[in-house]
């Protein structure tokens, strides 16, 4: 007889019995290590195998943080910075929608575009209760601009002014007419920003309008100055912060940078100025803000609080030569910090100087034509 | 008579006759050549400004499609609200726009079109005035208007600059997924509109010769002289009938 065709049904039934209890202690000892890791998130079921890093991945300035600072984070919390720069605000608005902000975590955003970003559903609202150490943050800096105190915390302030080389210059830039109508030495060595509002807004400054003028004509006439201005422009990209940027060089001997940036290319060339123009500047603030369409809100916060610890915020200050909104930190910055005129300027260059403030639509799209035809 | 003179007579037409129609044949046979040699000519450089004329009108067709398919373009139009539009989204189509018009130089205008007429954005030449913002009486506005549903291309004379240029516009008929119920319609929400240079076409009229002493004029429908040779300035532009002959002798419009 063949054992393999004429089969004893109990011996099937024994068998099938077996069979089936083989597979079910099976399926429960694969499932009890996902239900384990289910009811606690941070645990591991196998020791030797450690947790994949929490990530966060920040849109921001070049050179606009200390890595010590970043380092100090992952280790303390278990996590992964990574950066994603950009050059301008511009451009940091291109790339928010490009992806739609997905992608990103936390963004620095600067004060005249957190509420679009607001109504754009770009950024989260604060969550308070996550940020104990916004008590040191200044409220005039967070409520400084339309929107933003419910949506950014501070991260630094300064001013927009003209950066150049006193050894190259023919004479010391004291006025934004002095880059805007440059005498011929200057042709081709002058640098500018990608940015409307700030290109527009000394044009407009240095033609005694407002920075915030919504006056066709004098839109007009600003657009005209910056056209006659461009066979002297080098770039409309901003300066490099490093060793290779062109103020360092030379290519490059009068800019309009921002004042702590102006600090930072110093330590590569002494004779690198930085001044506030007769007319007034702009004043800035830069505000973090956590992306509405991050997975790791939790960890965005508890960064954004741990960038305000007083002793961070202060070593953060020192690193990048901007002014801090937050006021314990200010107590632990030195004396020469302090009282450096390109961080904090007089009283008097402030009161010259503007923020940008909300312009009706139909100024804001005369302004950016302006300026599409100024790039061109 | 002598002799002599009566053979003279006699032979000399006999000698003359069939030279001159010899040389009446001729003629006739050379002016014939080079009547068709000339036709030739004509024909050749006609086939040459209209098939590069079609390739142009279709490229630009085929752009227009594409530049309306992009991103930022659908998420400016969809965006109702004007502070949003213009604070956020207006820098970033504006460099969308300039990157259009660097890899094809030859779109001097790219605009934006709302439902109503009015320009909403006009990205040109910093030299190039804009006389008017309101565009519902212009014709390639109107002919988008009656089509909604197509790519609609023209060739006017642009009242910015005085110069004839090719007219391309094609609705923008979208729906917002993010906000839309499902099931909405697609709906009108802007238009979008190129202009481009016929520099080529205005190039080989001026330069372009037909024989010894031809030359070429491009006029409109009405006869209105267009482009001309540089070899002759004329403000007449060619008779009506001629224009209509020459439009139903055409073996195939341009796609226009």
């Amino acid at each position: 007889m063949n054992r393999f065709t004429v089969r004893d049904s109990h011996n099937d039934k024994d068998t099938l019995r077996k069979y089936f209890c083989a597979v079910f202690i099976w399926l429960a000892a694969g499932l009890l290590p996902l239900g384990a890791s289910a009811a606690t998130p941070d645990a591991t079921s196998d020791a030797s195998l450690p947790a994949p890093p929490r990530s966060l991945v920040f849109l921001n300035w070049s050179e606009h943080i200390d890595p010590e600072l970043v380092e100090k984070f992952e280790q303390q919390f278990s996590a992964q910075v990574s950066q994603v720069y950009f050059e301008s605000d511009d451009l940091r608005d291109d790339m928010m929608l490009e992806t739609g902000a997905v992608g990103y975590d936390l963004v620095i955003v600067n004060g005249i575009n957190v509420d679009s970003y607001r109504k754009r559903g770009w950024i989260a609202p604060l969550d308070e209760a996550r940020l104990p150490n916004l008590k040191y943050v200044a409220r005039h800096w967070r409520e400084a601009f339309e929107g933003a105190s419910g949506y950014g915390v501070p991260y630094f302030w300064g001013t927009l002014g003209i950066a150049y080389r006193q050894d190259l210059v023919e004479q010391t830039p004291t006025s934004w007419m002095d880059i805007l109508q440059p005498v011929e030495s200057l042709r081709g060595r002058i640098g500018m920003v990608e940015n409307s509002r700030d290109l527009m807004g000394m044009a407009l400054k240095a033609l005694g309008h407002s920075a915030n003028s919504s006056d066709p004509a004098a839109i007009k006439a600003a657009e005209q100055l910056l056209l006659a201005q461009r066979p002297y422009v080098n770039t409309y990209s901003y300066v490099a912060l490093n060793e290779e940027s062109a103020l360092v060089s030379g290519e490059i001997i009068a800019a309009m940078v921002y004042s702590g940036d102006a600090l930072m290319v110093q330590e590569f060339d002494e004779n690198i100025r930085y001044g506030l123009p007769t007319e007034g500047g702009n004043i800035w603030v830069d505000y973090l803000a956590v992306v509405e369409s991050s997975r790791n809100k939790d960890l965005a916060w508890a960064f954004i609080n741990f960038l305000n610890e007083p002793e961070h915020a202060a070593q953060l200050a020192e690193y990048v030569y901007y002014a801090t909104p937050n006021t314990a930190a200010q107590e632990l910055l030195p004396p020469e910090f302090l009282e450096n005129p390109v961080i904090y300027p007089s009283e008097e260059a402030l009161a010259r100087s503007e923020f940008h403030t909300p312009l009706p639509p139909r100024a804001v799209k005369k302004r950016n034509l302006a300026f599409a035809r100024i790039k061109q | 008579m002598k002799l002599g003179s009566k053979l003279l007579l006699l032979v000399l037409p006999l000698v003359v006759a069939p030279l001159v129609t010899l040389g009446w044949i001729a003629t006739s046979e050379l002016r014939t050549v080079s009547e068709g040699k000339l036709l030739e000519s004509m024909r050749s450089n006609l086939d040459h400004m209209q098939t590069h004329f079609s390739d142009q009108i279709r490229t630009a067709r085929a752009n227009i499609e594409l530049f309306a398919r992009h991103t930022v373009v659908k998420k400016y139009v969809l965006t109702e609200d004007e502070s949003e539009r213009y604070n956020l989204l207006q820098g970033p189509l504006l460099r969308v726009f300039t990157s259009f018009q660097e890899a094809f130089p030859q779109y001097y205008e790219i605009r934006i079109l709302l439902p109503d007429g009015y320009e909403d954005i006009r990205l040109t030449r910093a030299d190039i005035e804009n006389y008017s913002h309101e565009e519902a009486d212009n014709t390639l506005f109107r002919a988008m208007a009656q089509a909604p549903d197509r790519v609609t291309s023209m060739v006017l004379r642009n009242p910015d600059n005085g110069q004839v240029s090719l007219f391309v516009g094609k609705p923008l008929v979208l729906r917002d997924a993010a906000f839309d119920p499902v099931g909405t319609r697609p709906s009108l929400r802007a238009y979008l509109a190129i202009t481009a240079e016929l520099s080529e076409l205005e190039a080989r009229t001026r330069e372009d010769r037909v024989g010894e002493a031809g030359y070429l004029l491009a006029t409109d429908p009405d006869g209105g002289v267009v482009f001309q040779s540089d070899r002759i300035r004329t403000r007449l532009g060619l008779p009506q009938q001629v224009v209509t002959q020459a439009i139903s002798a055409a073996p195939h419009s341009p796609p226009c």
